[in-house]
């Protein structure tokens, strides 16, 4: 389902659905919103994405990284290195004008499996953290007593929140890839 | 230190299936994860049961909001025997699929299921509130779902589709049985319903309808007279390690789920609903029985006597005494192992022979007179032969039954007695006994099994730990049994006393 | 309204259940749906039903004002819907499987699990 213009307009909206699906999120401590809607919207824009590139060109646009790694030349220590691997993978990403023989780039992907797990791992250890450090029983909420700029009062359950958005969005996007493979 | 010896068998299942879901491409650091989990688990829920020996009834609020409004775990003796005889079985089950289960399906997510499904026992065991308790069992169903039809091949998909439908109705209909209690009462919480009942003002014309939905619902989960047929249609189809895991455990949850909410809630008007409960026992015995000595297949004999032990296991609770209630437990506690353990062994022999069936099979006690003697020790503990487990059980219901002068139940009880070892008798003369058959077109039947390699029998050994582990078991119980009828006694007396239990849940 | 929703939920639960009934197997999966939707109306309508009084407690007062509606009804309606949905895609995927392997749509010849007879080849490893 190639059409011009669902494909030119999908590419601005992806970042758009992203901020709004954040912004769900984090509106749900007071008003209606949260986690699980929260993820459901964001992940809409990558759905729209495969339908109109295919899931294989939202699995390489969004969900790999490949890190550019040079040999340590020997007059340069281990930490300039580093650096050098720091500034070719951000600002310089790119500049690096290496030939393509000499850089290596290693190739990491973000299955959907992974951000299901970090989500469940979010929301089951929000509790236990209330538990370990308020002091009462499992799911127990900690406050912070101070404000953030933008986002309000930080607490455990926002912890929870994040955990469920990022399940919420792993499970959507595991069914739209195996369901667009078949 | 409460909330955190309740938390422990939910949190330990629980980051056990997370870490194997970060571990997904790797079966190997799945395997090291889930058998730590479960060694924790089994430690846990240890500790906790001794705790509970001690203290008493212990409870805490999840995310502190009090009692009536929030959920409750709660943990008194029966539940704590329930998680750990099941975290029991998941540990020797996990040792066992190391080199019983194949490699396809530990790749596609057997452990982290497994490790779910643990976690939904523990929750639908330990928790305080009728809603809860109804989410704990859908988590567990899914998981079941999943393991059942997980690998894919023709019986799995026949037997998964005859499961998932009957079990979508029961659940269904026990959605139904908690609304009517929550349109009727007001409450969801167990204990505030408990007290709510027995109070004189309180209208309960619909609470007896509602607890004919609860035992319907949970009548059709664990297989009881005229609504187990899903049951030998389904669990014999999926690979052994998991058929093993499933009919050992999750009927026993429903028995729970049952004895729990009647000796709590549904506790009055009883002149009606125990009648039933009494037929009901006893036409799932006898059928159950019946059903298996029909049958040809060693996995569909054990599956139907899973019926007929439900049988028992609800006669306790229809006889609705004491000892009555402490036999069930016992029994439940007794079948868990057992059972569990004969399908192991059944496994291993089709492991090493190819094949269920009894007319195939053959002449097992030449080879593997361990095993032999190991099924012999578990055959005689699920009949009832004396001094083994199963005997006590069924003394302590036998005999509560003639202190109720319930005599047609006692007497259908130890005729179907009388069956199981007829059962059990025919998988020994056909499977370890016979001589091999000799196989169609093959007349050399001398040194009709090629030898093994080195590296099979390694594996057959492996396979051969949790078995053993488990007779051990059953034997302790069997000999030593003095202190799991104790403990049972008490667990029973902690069901009846239910203002004990409105105390420590309602209490600040 | 009531006695109308009463009549709803019956007709939902007759219709689902002769569809469960039925040997289709698109037939099957549409009646446990059925019989799933006609549950959570069952629950929402023995939660009893008020109208136009959201239970939200307003900024000026301590609690909700008269007439409001139960929310844990509600709630409970949620949680079942959403493990409802769950367990109806699993449905789905599982027939889908079955009509697959098997190359039928009649539920009548999916007996195979309880013949006496084992099969000839088990199904193990």
């Amino acid at each position: 389902m190639k059409t011009s213009i669902l494909g030119t307009a999908i590419r601005l909206l992806v970042p758009v659905f992203q901020l709004f699906s954040l912004y769900i999120l984090f509106r749900g401590h007071n008003h209606p919103g949260g986690g699980f809607i929260g993820g459901l919207i964001g992940s809409i824009g990558y759905i729209f994405y495969a339908m109109v590139y295919g899931p294989k060109e939202v699995v390489h646009l969004f969900f790999n990284f490949s890190l550019y790694v040079e040999d340590r030349a020997d007059h340069r220590s281990r930490t300039q290195a580093y650096l050098q691997t720091l500034k070719n993978n951000t600002w310089q990403r790119k500049q690096t004008k290496l030939p393509k023989e000499a850089r290596k780039a290693r190739e990491y992907r973000l299955e959907p499996m992974h951000l299901i797990a970090t989500g469940l791992l979010l929301a089951v250890s929000s509790g236990v953290l209330g538990m370990l450090f308020s002091g009462g029983p499992y799911m127990s909420a900690l406050w912070a007593d101070f404000y953030l700029p933008i986002l309000g009062k930080p607490g455990t359950p926002i912890l929870f929140d994040l955990g469920v958005y990022l399940l919420v969005m792993g499970v959507v996007l595991k069914i739209t890839f195996i369901m667009s493979e078949d | 230190m409460n909330k955190l010896l309740l938390i422990l068998p939910l949190l330990l299942p629980l980051y056990g299936a997370i870490l194997c879901l970060f571990f997904w491409f790797r079966p190997r650091a799945q395997k090291i994860v889930s058998l730590l989990a479960q060694l924790g688990l089994v430690s846990a829920s240890l500790y906790l049961l001794l705790h509970v020996n001690s203290a008493g009834i212990i409870k805490t609020q999840i995310g502190s909001w009090p009692a009536p409004f929030g959920i409750t775990l709660v943990a008194d003796l029966f539940s704590c025997l329930m998680v750990l005889s099941s975290s029991i079985i998941g540990l020797a089950l996990i040792v066992y699929s190391l080199q019983g289960l194949d490699g396809a399906r530990q790749r596609f997510g057997y452990y982290p299921l497994v490790l779910l499904l643990q976690l939904g026992i523990g929750g639908a065991c330990l928790t305080g509130d009728l809603f809860n308790l109804f989410v704990w069992f859908e988590l567990l169903l899914i998981c079941c779902f999943v393991l059942i039809s997980l690998g894919g091949t023709k019986a799995q998909l026949e037997g998964a589709i005859k499961y998932v439908t009957i079990n979508i109705i029961a659940s269904s209909i026990l959605l139904m049985g908690i609304g009517v209690v929550y349109g009727t009462l007001g409450s969801l919480n167990m204990a505030e319903l408990a007290s709510l009942v027995r109070m004189p003002e309180t209208d309960t014309s619909l609470v007896s309808m509602a607890g004919m939905f609860f035992l319907l619902a949970f009548g059709i989960k664990s297989a009881v007279f005229p609504l187990f047929f899903w049951l030998p249609a389904s669990y014999h189809t999926p690979p052994i390690a998991i058929s093993a895991f499933i009919g050992g455990l999750i009927t026993k949850v429903g028995v729970y789920a049952l004895v729990r909410t009647f000796t709590l809630i549904f506790a009055i008007n009883l002149e009606l609903s125990l009648p039933l409960i009494m037929l009901i026992a006893g036409f799932t015995m006898v059928i159950g029985v019946l059903g298996a000595a029909a049958q040809k297949d060693f996995r569909k004999i054990l599956s139907f006597h899973i019926v007929s032990q439900i049988g028992y296991m609800v006669m306790g609770l229809a006889i609705y005494t004491p000892l009555a209630l402490a036999g069930s437990i016992f029994f439940i506690i007794h079948n868990i192992l057992v059972k569990t353990n004969l399908f192991l062994i059944s496994g291993v022999v089709a492991q090493r022979h190819g094949s269920f069936g009894l007319k195939k099979l053959g002449g097992v006690y030449l080879l593997q007179p361990v095993l032999a003697l190991l099924f012999v020790l578990s055959a005689f503990s699920l009949a009832g032969i004396p001094p083994f487990s199963g005997f006590w059980g069924k003394f302590m219901l036998a005999k509560a039954g003639f202190d109720a002068q319930d005599y047609t139940i006692v007497a259908t009880s130890l005729a179907v007695s009388l069956f199981t070892i007829f059962s059990m008798t025919k998988i020994w003369n056909e499977v370890f006994w016979k001589k091999k058959p000799a196989e169609a077109g093959v007349e050399n039947t001398t040194h009709e099994m090629e030898p093994e390699s080195a590296a099979a029998r390694t594996t057959r050994r492996l396979m051969y730990v949790p078995v053993i582990f488990l007779t051990l078991l059953i034997l302790y119980i069997g000999l030593y049994a003095e202190q799991l009828i104790s403990l049972s006694g008490r667990a029973a007396e902690q069901l009846l006393n239910h203002e004990l239990y409105i105390h420590v849940v309602l209490s600040k | 309204m009531e006695v109308l929703l009463c009549f709803v939920v019956g007709i939902l639960f007759s219709v689902g259940l002769y569809f469960i009934l039925h040997r289709h197997f698109f037939k099957l999966i549409l009646g446990l749906m059925l019989f799933g939707l006609a549950t959570n109306l069952f629950i929402f309508v023995i939660g009893r039903l008020t109208r136009g009084g959201s239970p939200i407690i307003a900024e000026t007062s301590e609690v909700a004002l008269e007439p409001f509606a139960d929310p844990v009804p509600q709630a409970l309606l949620l949680t079942a819907i959403v493990i409802g949905f769950g367990i109806q895609a699993f449905a789905i995927v599982l027939i889908r499987r079955v009509h697959q392997s098997f190359g039928t749509t009649d539920l009548d010849d999916l007996d195979t699990t309880e013949k006496i007879e084992t099969p000839e080849k088990p199904e193990f490893e």
